[in-house]
């Protein structure tokens, strides 16, 4: 592993979360979607491991606990499918809201985003837990 | 709102509340203390209210609220005299049973769950009256059996609650199968009655009984309810079970053999009375179950050593004599097979407690091994003396008009030879029960020890009982007129009445005679003078039949982990071959019906001719077969990866982006996820398992994997020649935009259309996530 390896690895990681967001967002314009995008941020975070070594990459962001993230992905995943039947329409039912953001005009919000959003944090704590337990277990 | 609906509510509420409160509070760290307050407050509150609704509130009542409207499901609660007086039972019984258990676990190792807390016990009694006041309220049959299977549920843990011992668990899950058994027959019939009738609401139901006799369905739903009715209620050869129960605490059992669990089967038969009683398909199967218990309950609780197991046998022929009166139809056999299922819960619960009483002072649980214990504990001896006498048929207790009103209905019926087995059954229950005092009080080849405690609170219930069965002996119109007359009333919808007056005739005259003959088998048993062995092993061929079935199902466990051993290379193989057998009969059943074939090769174009497709087509074969004839994992791994790349490359292609991006991302984690562990094998272990890999490699296996691939591609081939005529896609790409405002196709179906599917897909993705998590703390906690 080189000095020069650690470098992109580094900046590798801030790119691969914005590629991530750009596909969530634009998940229904073209392709991509929150699998990939999961899956994406999910590489940037390996490569970090294998540039500086799992233990001092993972101390940079113990703070993160990755059952937690792929749980609330899946809770947030099943509340956006229930959201619809609080509007009184049917179990997974397309629903956009517009919100006025001060500043920034008017942003669109389904529940399509939030069902994918839900689906990336899933995708990522679980790859994320894997690796966890594979490198926990073989030290 | 109805104020006896609310109070019924209430009832039903308080128990449940109780057992949540306990829970929380045990979350937060109380392991003993104010539990059994809570219990035996919200147990008399439950009686209290259940005096406000017999005594204050207007019934009949009933009341319907809408549950699930588009299967015609209501939840509602029905206030009447069947309810009131099974609820008065729970509720009394109940009460008794918290009191005693307060004086009685401290002293015993009885009740405690983990970190020795009897939060569990407490929490699983609240809800097992819960669940029984449910049920007895229900107006809804689909709403009923819920709380029958919740019944189930909070018996099950309470036998299971020693957790520790194989016994208790084994126990549990015995209990769980047959009680479970039941709980879908009744279930099936359930449904069976509801479409006959077009409702599931009860009141509805009976008013229409004869549409629903017409129905094709009735039969199998009327042998469905007592089949259900008959393994809740422990009935041959379905009482199984309840020896096994015996595995619970024992104040528990008093509760479950009187008044709740076995008591909600005859519930349910008495409150579709009206529907069944008095069709021919009714009686047979009723009365033969009942005298089959009847007898093989009597000869087993006679061979029976331990206390308890004695009782539960005994249960079992006592509910047996239930059954028979329920079979015999008449309005006069449903009020009295109510009286007898009143008494005999009060005499059961006393006969528990008074075991657990002898049991916690002596420590001896078995017959024969305390011999003058009467002489030490007189007035324990005293009320078990009236109870089980009672519970034997002696005037003038109330035990006597028991088998008074059981000779009676039987004399009414007019067969004789049902009468004969009625006096041999009512003169075991003599003889049980005097073997039962002899062996604990009076006999046996040792004496017992020294006493730990005196009972002392213990016979407080057991007093109350015993002076309960005197009051009702001298005069049983205190227990017909409020209780068993009313219930029977309601459900008929015309006055029952039950007179008990002693005139010399021929009830009289059975009663003596099976309480001679009673005495007689005692002497006899004395002198060994009866072949019960043999009897007895008759009278246990269901439990035969139960080890036999559980002995097989444990050898079958050991012949799926004799598969299962642990090499991969043979878990392919089994899949493999499985796979191949599955879709290879499927196929070949299509050619044979002409429907399939070799489908023809595409024709190949000039004009259609893709070289770049073809160039990496090639190549994904190379490198395929280039990770076959590897010799080391890591560079298989490789190679491996970049046939998935190539395969990213050929979507691309083939006009698919999106599955391109993802190929390239999934291929490029799942590289990392197979290096991470195979670079933490040492070299030469990894050498070594690829030497023993590669010899592994017989013929055979070659050829199941040569067959499997090239069937795989055929089948895959002969799918795309079967497309259906009407793809759905195209209507996916023009209403996508319209409809859910996406104009990638992709996105639309995985998060719109098919947004099911891919809810599903990641809750799969999830479980395998948090399986690697868990199989790799099992191995640090291993490797520690």
């Amino acid at each position: 592993v080189t000095p020069l390896i650690r470098v992109v690895a580094l900046a590798v990681l801030p790119v691969s979360l914005l590629i991530s967001f750009a596909h969530l967002l634009g998940a229904e314009r073209g392709p991509g979607d929150g699998f990939t995008a999961g899956i994406i941020t999910s590489l940037g975070l390996t490569l970090e491991y294998l540039a500086f070594g799992y233990r001092e990459a993972r101390s940079r962001f113990a703070w993160v606990h990755f059952e937690v993230v792929l749980f609330g992905g899946l809770l947030l995943s099943l509340a956006a499918s229930l959201l619809p039947l609080l509007a009184g329409a049917p179990l997974l039912a397309p629903q956009q809201a517009d919100l006025e953001v001060p500043g920034l005009g008017s942003v669109k919000l389904s529940r399509g985003l939030m069902f994918d959003f839900g689906i990336y944090l899933t995708v990522v704590g679980g790859s994320m837990t894997a690796i966890d337990s594979l490198e926990r277990a073989i030290e | 709102v109805p104020f006896g609906i609310q109070i019924a509510a209430a009832t039903v509420a308080l128990p449940f509340a109780g057992a949540m409160l306990i829970a929380l509070l045990r979350a937060a760290g109380w392991r003993d203390a104010p539990h059994a307050t809570i219990a035996v407050a919200c147990s008399a509150a439950t009686v209290g209210l259940a005096a406000v609704l017999w005594l204050a509130a207007p019934h009949p009542v009933t009341w319907r609220a809408e549950w699930i409207p588009a299967a015609g499901i209501s939840f509602g609660l029905q206030v009447d005299g069947l309810s009131l007086l099974f609820a008065a039972l729970v509720a009394g019984v109940g009460l008794l049973t918290f009191l005693y258990s307060a004086v009685y676990l401290p002293r015993t190792s009885e009740g405690r769950g983990r970190e020795g807390s009897i939060a569990g016990y407490y929490a699983y009694l609240l809800l097992l009256t819960g669940a029984m006041l449910g049920l007895v309220f229900s107006a809804d049959l689909i709403q009923l059996y819920v709380f029958w299977e919740l019944l189930d549920l909070a018996a099950f843990l309470l036998i299971g609650l020693n957790w520790r011992s194989p016994r208790a668990r084994a126990s549990a899950v015995t209990v769980l199968l047959f009680t479970t058994l039941g709980g879908l027959a009744l279930l099936v019939s359930v449904v069976l009655i509801g479409s006959a009738a077009g409702t599931f609401w009860i009141p509805e139901i009976l008013e229409r009984a004869e549409l629903v006799r017409a129905s094709p369905l009735f039969a199998p739903a009327l042998l469905l309810v007592i089949l259900g009715a008959a393994s809740k209620a422990a009935q041959f050869p379905l009482h199984v079970w309840l020896p096994r129960a015996m595995a619970a605490p024992t104040p528990v059992n008093a509760l479950e053999d009187s008044a709740t669990v076995l008591a909600a089967g005859v519930f349910l038969l008495a409150r579709l009375h009206p529907l069944f009683a008095g069709d021919p398909l009714w009686t047979l199967p009723m009365v033969a179950v009942g005298v089959a218990s009847m007898l093989a309950g009597g000869i087993l609780a006679l061979t029976a050593r331990d206390l308890k197991v004695i009782l539960a046998y005994s249960t079992i022929s006592q509910f047996g004599f239930v059954f028979v009166l329920l079979g015999y139809g008449g309005d006069a056999a449903l009020a009295a097979a109510l009286f007898f299922l009143f008494q005999h819960a009060l005499l059961k619960s006393g006969l528990f407690f008074v075991v657990g009483a002898v049991g916690s002072t002596t420590g001896v649980w078995v017959l024969g091994r305390t011999r003058g214990l009467w002489r030490r504990l007189p007035l324990t001896f005293g009320i078990a003396c009236v109870l089980a006498l009672s519970l034997g048929g002696v005037p003038p207790l109330a035990g006597f008009w028991m088998k008074e009103a059981f000779f009676g209905k039987t004399l009414d019926s007019g067969a004789g030879a049902l009468l004969v087995l009625a006096v041999v059954g009512s003169a075991l229950t003599t003889a049980y029960l005097l073997r039962f005092l002899a062996g604990t009080f009076w006999s046996g080849s040792a004496e017992p020890g020294p006493l730990r405690v005196t009972p002392g609170k213990l016979l407080l219930a057991p007093g109350l009982l015993a002076g309960l069965t005197l009051l009702f002996g001298l005069r049983p119109g205190l227990a017909t007129e409020p209780f068993a007359q009313p219930a029977a009333a309601a459900v008929l919808g015309r006055t029952a009445t039950l007179d008990f007056e002693l005139h010399l005739g021929p009830v009289l005259l059975l009663s003596l005679l099976a309480l001679a003959l009673g005495a007689l088998g005692f002497a006899a048993l004395r002198v060994r003078a009866l072949p019960l062995t043999g009897l007895a092993r008759v009278a246990d061929l269901p439990g035969g039949a139960y080890r036999l079935a559980a002995g097989g199902v444990g050898s079958a466990g050991a012949w799926v982990l004799r598969l299962q051993n642990g090499i991969l290379l043979r878990y392919t193989f089994i899949t493999l071959l499985a796979l191949l057998g599955l879709v290879g009969f499927a196929v070949l059943a299509a050619i044979i019906r002409g429907e399939a074939g070799f489908p023809p090769l595409p024709g190949v174009t000039a004009a259609g001719f893709d070289w770049r497709m073809a160039l990496l087509l090639l190549l994904v074969c190379a490198g395929t077969l280039l990770t076959f004839l590897l010799r080391e994992h890591l560079p298989m791994v490789l190679a491996l990866g970049a046939v998935g790349y190539l395969m990213a490359g050929v979507f691309a292609l083939a006009l698919a982006p999106n599955l391109g991006l993802l190929q390239v991302h999934v291929e490029t984690l799942v590289t990392v996820l197979l290096v991470l562990p195979l670079a933490a094998i040492p070299r030469e272990v990894r050498e070594r398992l690829f030497v023993r890999t590669r010899e592994r490699l017989t013929v055979g296996r070659l050829a199941l994997a040569g067959v499997a691939g090239v069937g795989a591609a055929w089948v895959s081939w002969l799918a795309i020649e079967h497309l259906p005529p009407d793809p759905v896609a195209p209507w996916y790409s023009e209403n996508a935009p319209e409809l859910v405002g996406a104009t990638d196709i992709v996105a639309a179906v995985l998060i719109h259309f098919r947004a099911l599917d891919t809810l599903g897909e990641i809750i799969v993705f999830a479980t395998a996530a948090a399986g690697v998590f868990a199989l790799s703390h099992l191995i640090r906690k291993e490797s520690r």
